[in-house]
């Protein structure tokens, strides 16, 4: 029964084919099994989980559209009273006095949590590197990491301990880990999602979004959780789309756009072949496809850099300033450059930002409704090619992780990434679907449409 | 110059991870102020951005 979809197991709850306590009795004894070797869970809280499982089968009347359904979160999400430590010993013993406002609207539709997942230090690794409580590894290969910074969650998904997952986004840590460990991830434009309660890398960038195993499981999350939220007044007052009562498994006439510059640059002849594939399959469905140009995406990475760690900095200055020996050097080494960076670089950074993505939709999202980009250019690399050997190497490849991935997060722009396939060590492989803003819609549509008529989504480790 | 802004932001940092700091934001610092000169327009402000976003959906 762990290997339905979220939607299916909610179904089979509101059918009472199944009990919310034997779902959650099975995920739990799976993650007794599976999290200590994967190193996914920060906190299983079993006896809670049961509790309210038991709960949710007694309970009359109206049920919410996750019912029942086993679920766990990135250790990023406040909740009340729990220690939520993000991944860092900093952090190790930090009582949150509030509940995510995201995490408030889990419960609220009647998800039932299991705890809290491992992540990268601070949310800081695209591979989910942690130095302090291990790393995360890879359901499809242990010798592999799972992608970062959601990297437990990435990995709880894809070993079918929970049913989904949120995450955090602000260079690709949703995309990621869903792309390595075969799930459906979206990340959704920036203010479509609260991020009150949620500990902050770099508050003008950071999105919140879902990891699981369809696009009808993401479109599920996404209706509940988004939405304009007073603890959060950067999040947008617009409506929430019925986005799962729109899947209509159709992509006749979708114009996709192949950048002709930069994603696909650093492809290896391997992964491409499994993305030509999947445009294959997209175009089948109806879909019409077509190259495109790109404006020059460095200057974009560039502003993306200076916002991330300017504002990544200015969180953790006082911590800096005194604990810096708690921090892993690679983390402490990514945010110092952004004590360095003048002020106005930084008001230019964010000042830029309406040009650039102005100029980013007008020339590659002109003649088309969505975009088609690898989600990870190279295969799934090992834990030691990305923690051991020679350092220009070992930045080289951390770097590729997120070349596809980085630039739509200082854009704002919605992306999701779908599984399509496999490399030749049988690690997965996933592409981005990118849109204007607030097109999550679209992105759901179309990648529902793609899983209709593949399996890739299907595979479990 | 890149001591006196650890100064000013109140942190000692050995001259190994100074270096490997500056080796970061010195490129990227030039680059970006070369992409503001050629772009950026005095009525230029972050808060266009949002009003970008709604437009544009």
């Amino acid at each position: 029964m762990l290997s339905l979809s979220l939607v299916e197991a909610a179904e089979a709850i509101r059918r009472r084919k199944i009990s919310s306590l034997e779902l959650t009795q099975a995920a739990i004894e799976r993650a007794g099994k599976l999290g200590a070797e994967l190193n996914c869970f920060a906190l299983l809280e079993a006896d809670e989980a049961l509790k309210a499982a038991k709960k949710a089968d007694r309970a009359r009347g109206r049920r919410g559209p996750l019912h029942g359904v086993p679920l766990a979160h990135k250790d990023l999400f406040y909740r009340k009273g729990k220690v939520v430590a993000c991944g860092s010993k900093i952090r190790k013993d930090f009582v949150a006095g509030t509940t995510a406002t995201v995490l408030e609207r889990m419960s609220a539709a009647g998800a039932v949590n299991l705890g809290a997942l491992h992540m990268a230090e601070f949310a800081f690794s695209p591979t989910g590197y942690n130095e302090h409580y291990g790393h995360p590894r890879n359901p499809w290969n242990r010798a592999h990491v799972p992608g970062g910074s959601s990297s437990g969650s990435g990995a709880a998904v894809a070993a079918r301990i929970v049913f989904g997952s949120l995450g955090s986004d602000t260079g690709g840590s949703v995309r990621l880990p869903a792309a390595m460990c075969g799930l459906t991830g979206l990340k959704p434009t920036v203010t479509r999602v609260s991020r009150a309660g949620v500990m902050p890398l770099s508050h003008s960038i950071d999105c919140v979004g879902p990891l699981a195993r369809t696009a009808r499981d993401c479109a599920r999350l996404m209706e509940v959780i988004s939405g304009a939220d007073p603890a959060d007044p950067s999040c947008t007052t617009r409506p929430v789309p019925r986005y799962e009562r729109a899947l209509d498994g159709k992509a006749r006439g979708l114009r996709i756009g192949v950048p002709r510059a930069y994603f696909y640059d650093p492809v290896s002849p391997e992964i491409r072949k499994i993305l030509e594939e999947s445009l294959d399959a997209l175009r089948r469905l109806g879909a019409k496809v077509v190259e495109v140009d790109v404006p020059d995406i460095s200057v974009i990475n560039t502003f993306m850099h200076i916002v991330m760690v300017v504002e990544a900095a200015t969180v953790h200055r006082r911590w800096l300033q005194s604990r810096r020996k708690e921090y892993s050097e690679q983390v402490a080494g990514r945010i110092e450059p952004g004590l360095l960076y003048p002020a106005t670089r930084y008001a230019e950074a964010l000042a830029m930002r309406a040009t650039l993505t102005r100029e980013f939709v007008d020339k590659a999202l002109a003649k088309v409704d969505v975009l088609h980009l690898p989600a990870v250019p190279i295969p799934v690399p090992t834990i030691d090619e990305t923690t051991r050997g020679d350092p220009a190497n070992v930045a080289r490849i951390i770097g590729l992780i997120g070349h596809c991935t980085r630039g739509l997060n200082y854009l704002g722009l919605p992306a999701i990434s779908v599984p399509c396939g496999f490399d030749a060590k049988g690690l997965p492989v996933g592409f981005q679907l990118a849109g204007r803003p607030f097109s999550e819609g679209m992105l759901l549509r179309a990648a529902d449409a793609y899983q209709r008529v593949t399996d890739w989504h299907r595979r479990s480790p | 110059m890149d001591k006196s802004m650890l100064e000013l932001q109140g942190i000692a940092m050995s001259e190994a991870d100074l270096a490997r700091a500056v080796a970061i934001a010195r490129p990227a610092n030039e680059k970006a102020r070369g992409a503001a000169d050629a772009g950026l327009e005095f009525e230029d402000e972050p808060a266009h951005y949002l009003g970008f976003l709604h437009a544009e959906s």
